[in-house]
């Protein structure tokens, strides 16, 4: 009876606990991209309010491709703060996050839309993106153009049957794990398989 | 009571459980030949789904159901998700393995007789969840968005059209306001899913009110079987659990030594690719009546395999009282085995507009 009423105890304590640790919205800074659609290599505008006045606060780009370091942004002492930030040419179209935290603070995460560096609007509107793969070339000199602006070259791809050839390293703790499972499920697979009359065994025993 | 009586801290929380989840009601009778390899392919391939359903759930919380990202995603799972590419190859490899336990299951059951009175009506359950499953794997498929993926979608919205007013749910242009990769991924992650549940629930429920078909034995004939035998459920549900394991340990070590590929994003264009396996038996077909043979050559055999329990209503189970049948379904076998052959051999060929 004791022990029950000690897990009862523990239980509750634990979900107060629980409960305690959820952060609330008040005070939290609100942190905005002015755009939430941004050419690569195009610059974007972050704005904050209710922020640590003096803290710094680093920009970052999270991609499926990998991160980005972006630069830092200060709050000033009123808590704002007004950001401009470049992105890379390189950024893959498609979703992202921007990824904003102090030091040791709790991250703030903004989704972000990338479209690719230069566009040629009137292919865009007779084609998709699914429907035509969009090749960015570097930009050409001026000299190059003949003093005229760089021009998107829009390259279709061809349709190729080839695999994919992808770096798929994995850690000594993921191969290990996977062994180390994959083991355990054999031997247990096997015994259970081989185990014949489990209930009549344990009613006789 | 003296200490040293009171058992063990396993035996006494199995007891607790067994009290309150009734696990004593599992204990029921079940014939001995349940527990062979042969009755036991449709538990396997349960279990195959199960392991199915957990991986998917977590391939999900990466993947981008947007013709613009899915690929782009698939690539992230392989090479920045954490554990995406070993949870991705056990997906990929439990799907050969169950669509190989699904084929054979449905081989011992024609082969068996177990579609006749009175579990004509869990055949036909079984036939449901059979499409489910080319369901999913067509799906699954389209979702990687590769140049394979990208085809079969092709293939997919030729089939359609053909459908005429009967396809409009199937259609692209049904909705405006998401994309059909979309769509499709819903139907993978929801409505596949849930029809498939309930299927089985069902499937589940039968098999226990009819019990397991009755060994083929020379002059054996069809009827229930709940009740009877010498084995116990419970035996048979920790034979399965360990033919799970060994499932789940197959398709580990296959993982580790071949991950799952993944094509080139898909770029439309001539095409460039075979559909899988249990697929490319169709290819022959498709030479022969072009996209009309995606509706033609499963309809055919889907109305054979549902016209079965009508056209073999005999109660014998034994080959030697049903060759002609039997013959038959061993001819649709071949040229459906040769078929695939051929198609696999033989160059890729466009047969979209």
């Amino acid at each position: 009876m004791k022990s029950r009423s000690l897990i009862a105890i523990l239980v509750f304590v634990a979900l107060v606990l629980g409960y305690s640790g959820v952060a609330l919205a008040h005070g939290e800074p609100v942190i905005t991209l002015v755009d939430k659609t941004v050419k690569a290599g195009g610059h974007m505008m972050i704005t904050g309010s209710k922020m640590h006045p003096g803290a710094v606060y680093s920009i970052t780009l999270e991609s499926m491709e990998g991160s980005t370091h972006l630069g830092r942004a200060k709050a000033g002492k009123n808590g704002g703060v007004s950001a401009r930030v470049v992105l890379p040419a390189q950024v893959a179209p498609g979703s992202h996050r921007v990824r904003i935290a102090a030091k040791g603070g709790k991250p703030v995460l903004l989704n972000l839309n990338v479209t690719p560096e230069i566009t040629n609007k009137r292919v865009e509107q007779s084609r998709t993106i699914s429907d035509v793969a969009v090749q960015v070339g570097r930009k050409k000199t001026a000299a190059q153009e003949g003093g005229t602006k760089s021009k998107a070259m829009l390259m279709p791809k061809m349709p190729s049957a080839d695999l994919l050839r992808l770096k798929r390293t994995k850690s000594p703790v993921v191969i290990g794990g996977a062994v180390l499972l994959m083991l355990s499920s054999l031997t247990f697979g096997m015994v259970l398989v081989r185990m014949r009359g489990f209930s009549e065994a344990k009613g006789r025993s | 009571m003296l200490a040293s009586d009171r058992p063990g801290f396993g035996p006494r929380a199995g007891k607790w459980f067994s009290e309150r989840l009734g696990l004593k009601n599992l204990s029921y009778p079940i014939p001995e030949h349940a527990n062979s390899l042969g009755y036991m392919l449709g538990g396997i391939t349960l279990i195959g789904f199960i392991i199915l359903a957990i991986t998917g759930i977590y391939l999900a919380q990466f993947y981008q159901p947007h013709p613009n990202e899915a690929h782009r995603s698939i690539v992230y799972i392989i090479t920045g998700a954490p554990l995406g590419d070993i949870v991705r190859s056990i997906h990929y490899w439990t799907v050969q393995i169950v669509m190989v336990t699904v084929i054979l299951h449905m081989i011992r059951v024609v082969f068996s007789g177990a579609y006749k009175r009175p579990r004509e009506l869990n055949w036909y359950v079984g036939l449901a969840l059979l499409a489910l499953t080319f369901g999913f794997i067509f799906t699954g498929t389209v979702l990687k968005y590769d140049q394979e993926g990208l085809e079969a979608l092709q293939h997919y919205k030729g089939a359609v059209d053909l459908l005429g007013v009967f396809g409009t749910w199937f259609s692209e242009g049904f909705s405006r306001s998401l994309p059909l990769l979309t769509r499709l991924y819903t139907a993978h992650v929801t409505i596949l899913p849930l029809a498939f549940v309930l299927l089985v629930l069902v499937h589940l429920h039968l098999i226990k009110v009819h019990g397991i078909s009755p060994q083929v034995v020379p002059g054996a004939t069809t009827r229930a079987t709940a009740g009877e035998g010498t084995s116990r459920f419970t035996d048979h549900a920790w034979r399965l659990a360990g033919f799970g394991l060994l499932l789940l340990g197959l398709t580990i070590a296959i993982s580790l030594l071949f991950p799952a590929p993944i094509g080139k994003a898909g770029i439309p264009g001539p095409e460039m690719t075979k559909p899988w396996w249990m697929f490319v038996w169709i290819v022959p077909a498709e030479e022969i009546w072009g996209i009309r043979a995606l509706l033609i050559v499963p309809g055919v055999l889907g109305l054979f395999l549902a016209l079965l329990p009508i056209i073999d209503r005999t109660p014998y189970l034994g080959f030697n009282n049903r060759k002609l049948l039997l013959g038959t379904a061993s001819l649709v076998l071949a040229i459906i085995i040769v078929s695939g052959v051929v198609a696999t051999l033989q160059p890729v060929a466009a047969h979209l507009k």
